[in-house]
């Protein structure tokens, strides 16, 4: 249990000889976001407040204003959010690829946790073996700017893929591209002036041109 | 078969004490972890778990033992209806109780409900529902949305 009650007057840290006092509504995230914020806020603010006795009374109102204020918007911003990070982690895991992609621009904790590595390791299912031949586009028809499969089965399975998947567009312009090889479900392009590797599932891709 | 009829006594933090018997009980490896290192013998107090929420875990946990011989898709079947009897709140609450008592089962079941729920929705309804603040600039978010606009339809 929480060694703090509801909204008690507590007093948290001595140092010079100052009692600071916060209310503390009882929650485990507000005591860490305490121990660790405060030391180093006040420390901070304390040497240079501290020059003049004046400005004790300054300070005290200061804290009041910023800390205490921020440690209460926390709680409330905490407590509302409910989920705690590692749980969230585990519920996004078993979400599908698209919604993943979505959400990244729910906040920017929500994309550093969808695009951390950590997380799409977990995504994992198994391993992804894609086979496919990319179209050859006679060079009389033009470059064009997309690639489209004319086949493609992952893990041997060929219902597997939704049809959109087939058509890789917005590619860098090209006349040709032939695929090289795949792993891990991520494909390997190469047109006549770039590599470009594309991952089907997040559409994400990137390309390299030789050094000239 | 004294072992298995020894009872684990657990205490909510609300000081609903609940009789269970072992078999049940190790179905948390929290639990069985204390039991192993002889801690259990007397009352277990569960500070972040109501008496509502931690019946509902041992009534999880029972049908889970009773149903060791039953085959797999009944089992599912079971913890289908055993989830959809579930309300948000409730869940968020069984998602953290889960995590505590570390029942890995409960854990990817509860957690696979919310996904199920939350997965054809929009950035601003996870915002909604989970109270979060969107902190990305308008020109942040234009960005991503344009980079990903194939994720926006929600056709799935």
């Amino acid at each position: 249990m929480s060694p703090f009650s509801d909204h008690t007057l507590m007093m948290l840290n001595q140092w010079r000889g100052l009692s600071l006092l916060v209310a503390l509504p009882s929650y485990r995230g507000v005591e860490m976001k305490l121990l660790i914020t405060l030391p180093v806020l006040v420390r901070n603010r304390l040497l240079r407040s501290s020059r003049s006795k004046k400005s004790l009374p300054k300070f005290l109102i200061w804290f009041k204003q910023t800390v205490a204020a921020r440690i209460l918007h926390d709680f409330f911003h905490q407590k509302d959010h409910g989920v705690p990070h590692d749980l969230i982690e585990d519920i996004l895991v078993k979400l599908p690829v698209k919604s993943l992609v979505r959400f990244k621009y729910v906040s920017q904790q929500w994309f550093r946790l969808i695009t951390d590595r950590h997380l799409s390791n977990q995504c994992k299912k198994g391993p992804v073996f894609v086979t496919a031949s990319a179209r050859f586009v006679h060079p009389n028809f033009g470059p064009r700017k997309y690639i489209f499969l004319s086949s493609m089965v992952v893990n041997g399975d060929t219902n597997t893929i939704p049809p959109a998947y087939i058509r890789i567009v917005d590619v860098p312009e090209e006349y040709w591209y032939d695929m090289l090889n795949s792993c891990d479900g991520i494909l390997c392009f190469r047109g006549a002036f770039n590599i470009w590797v594309h991952n089907p599932a997040t559409k994400d891709h990137t390309d390299f041109y030789p050094r000239v | 078969m004294a072992s298995t009829l020894k009872k684990i006594i657990l205490k909510s933090c609300d000081g609903k004490i609940l009789e269970v018997e072992e078999a049940v009980a190790v179905q948390s490896q929290m639990i069985k972890n204390m039991i192993e290192d002889d801690c259990a013998n007397e009352e277990i107090p569960l500070p972040d778990i109501t008496g509502e929420i931690l019946s509902m875990i041992i009534e999880y946990c029972k049908m889970h033992v009773d149903g060791e011989n039953n085959s797999n898709n009944e089992l599912i079947a079971r913890d289908a209806d055993f989830i959809t009897r579930v309300d948000l709140n409730t869940l968020y609450y069984l998602i953290v109780a889960a995590n505590f008592l570390n029942v890995k089962s409960l854990l990817d079941l509860t957690c696979q409900r919310v996904a199920d729920i939350i997965k054809g929705k929009s950035p601003e309804e996870i915002r909604l529902t989970f109270n979060i603040k969107n902190d990305f600039t308008p020109e942040e978010e234009e960005e991503i949305r344009k980079k990903n606009a194939w994720a926006f339809d929600y056709k799935d």
